[in-house]
């Protein structure tokens, strides 16, 4: 409780929740990228989010968006651990566009 | 409008702390405000208001509350503005991750308030319910990307504007499921199929019609996901035909190529926050066992919504969460007496599940229920001894039935040592 109250206080990140199951902060996720995490997986290894009990229902989405904006590429471009292991396969519109191009 | 100046009481208490603002929380907050609460605030972990309706952009809700069909935003909507009305004090990006059981403090979370101890009069249980993942059923095979619950999509492709895949299987006919699968048909995607384990639907009928049927979308009853496929990204699943006893039947296995699998597989209501209260949890319904002031085995906390038992309509968790609210008012203010009468609830042979779990007789009240096995023909909802019965045509696991119990019932029989539900063939 200390802890998280000092780190609260010194950067507001740490008082931002991410992974509501296993209290993972954004700050701590925001750690994670810092030190060279690049997929939801790396993420979850290195902070717990995702391994409780929602199994990263609520916050995979939060953190494909941190990553995304963290690293500056495409919320599409995220995979979840490596190689062709995207998470989405593109935006809703384009998406119902290519379609009707067929 | 959403920072309403804190109207402190004057020991900076709060008459009433509601957890979670989604519609059980926000009905919670009008219920407490118009009951006389002076101080109401409803604590929210995500940056807006509404919960999960945010994100349900379909229609179909308030057909019972305002008689006319609105999306989820626009349901919520209504009861978010009455609730600045009537000065509710909303907190968003605020979570709550620690409830004391000795003293009933509540711990929060937030970038600009840092962490902070509240300690409110009463307090409202209205965290909702989340979505049971595949860890939960146990599927052979690899896992890939591409598995998610039906929520988890459903947020990406209304909220984010992006696609999981384009092939889905869907797994479990729970009603986001259903939702679902319409959705990723008006986006441009192939949806498989939707395969249910049980001999019936998890979700409403009418989402079954307007969901599948008028897609063409097939429907497998009895039939589940045996196998995963895929090393990255999901390549396909394998199902199978079970039997009586859950168990595939050999032979009946198919492989079906597909690049994402959406789960509807069930909905538990959240009480880790209620388990830390000390909270009395029902094992069956998972959520706090109430009396039909809605008030838990703490008596200063109170609980509605999702988070009690899991709801078919939104409609029903407004209404419960107005009662909740008005109750935990009532006992800020030391209105409702500690050694109050209660009557257990019992659910007869074919009651899987129900709530509130004890009547006061203090008002009229309505007893929600689940049947265990559907009952495809004329049949009855009862209370016994005698306190209600209802005709109906059907009643079916995936849609919740009622029996109203009026007070004047209740307190005419004054030797009422417990009142039995059931539902069963005329």
């Amino acid at each position: 409780m200390e802890k998280r109250k000092e780190l609260a206080k010194n950067d507001p990140a740490y008082a931002q929740i991410v992974c509501r199951c296993e209290t993972v902060t954004e700050g701590q996720v925001l750690e994670a990228i810092r030190r060279g995490a690049r997929t939801i997986s790396a993420v979850k290894m290195m902070t717990r989010a995702g391994t409780g009990r929602c199994q990263g229902g609520f916050c995979c989405p939060r953190v494909a968006e941190i990553l995304s904006r963290e690293l500056n590429i495409p919320l599409d471009e995220i995979t979840r651990h490596g190689g062709n292991s995207k998470l989405l396969v593109g935006k809703t519109k384009e998406f119902l566009l290519e379609k009707g191009a067929e | 409008m959403s920072n309403n100046k804190n109207i402190a009481t004057p020991d900076g208490r709060q008459d009433v702390l509601i957890i979670g603002a989604g519609p059980a929380g926000v009905a919670a907050g009008i219920g407490a405000k118009k009951e006389g609460a002076e101080n109401v605030v409803v604590l929210e972990r995500d940056w807006d208001l509404g919960g999960i309706l945010q994100q349900c952009i379909h229609p179909g809700f308030g057909l019972r509350t305002f008689r006319e069909e609105l999306t989820g935003p626009e349901y919520m909507h209504r009861f978010i503005k009455e609730a600045h009305e009537v000065g509710v004090e909303f907190r968003t990006n605020t979570m709550v991750f620690q409830i004391d059981k000795e003293n009933n403090s509540v711990w929060t979370m937030n970038k600009e308030r840092g962490i902070e101890c509240l300690n409110p009069k009463s307090i409202v249980l209205t965290m909702g319910c989340r979505e049971r993942p595949l860890g939960a059923i146990r599927i052979p095979g690899t896992r890939p990307s591409g598995i998610y619950t039906a929520g988890t999509a459903q947020r990406f492709v209304n909220m984010e504007g992006y696609m999981p895949g384009k092939r889905a299987v869907i797994l479990g006919s729970g009603d986001i499921g259903l939702i679902m699968a319409r959705r990723m048909i008006w986006e441009g995607a192939e949806v498989e199929g939707v395969y249910e384990v049980m001999s019936w639907p998890g979700g409403l009928r009418r989402n079954i019609a307007q969901c599948l049927d008028d897609y063409g979308i097939p429907f497998h009853l009895k039939t589940t996901v045996t196998k995963i496929h895929g090393a990255d990204r999901l390549e396909g699943v394998t199902v199978a035909e079970v039997d009586d006893k859950m168990t595939p039947i050999k032979g009946t296995e198919r492989f079906i190529e597909c690049d994402t699998l959406l789960l509807a597989i069930g909905l538990i209501p959240e009480n880790e926050l209620s388990r830390m209260a000390g909270i009395e949890i029902h094992p069956v319904t998972g959520g706090p066992v109430v009396n039909d002031l809605l008030q838990t085995s703490n008596p200063a906390v109170f609980a509605a919504g999702n988070v009690v038992i899991v709801y078919d309509l939104v409609d029903n968790v407004s209404d419960e969460g107005l009662i909740a609210g008005a109750n935990a008012a009532k006992f800020a203010a030391g209105k409702i007496s500690p050694d109050i009468k209660k009557i257990p609830v019992k659910g007869g042979q074919n009651v899987r599940l129900f709530s509130p779990q004890f009547i006061t007789g203090e008002k009229d009240t309505i007893i929600y229920m689940r049947v265990t096995h559907p009952i495809e023909g004329a049949c009855k909802v009862t209370a016994e001894p005698g306190l209600y019965t209802q005709r109906l045509r059907y009643a079916r696991p995936g849609e919740m039935n009622e029996a109203r119990i009026k007070a004047s019932a209740v307190k005419a029989n004054p030797n009422l040592k417990e009142i039995i539900v059931d539902v069963q063939p005329i």
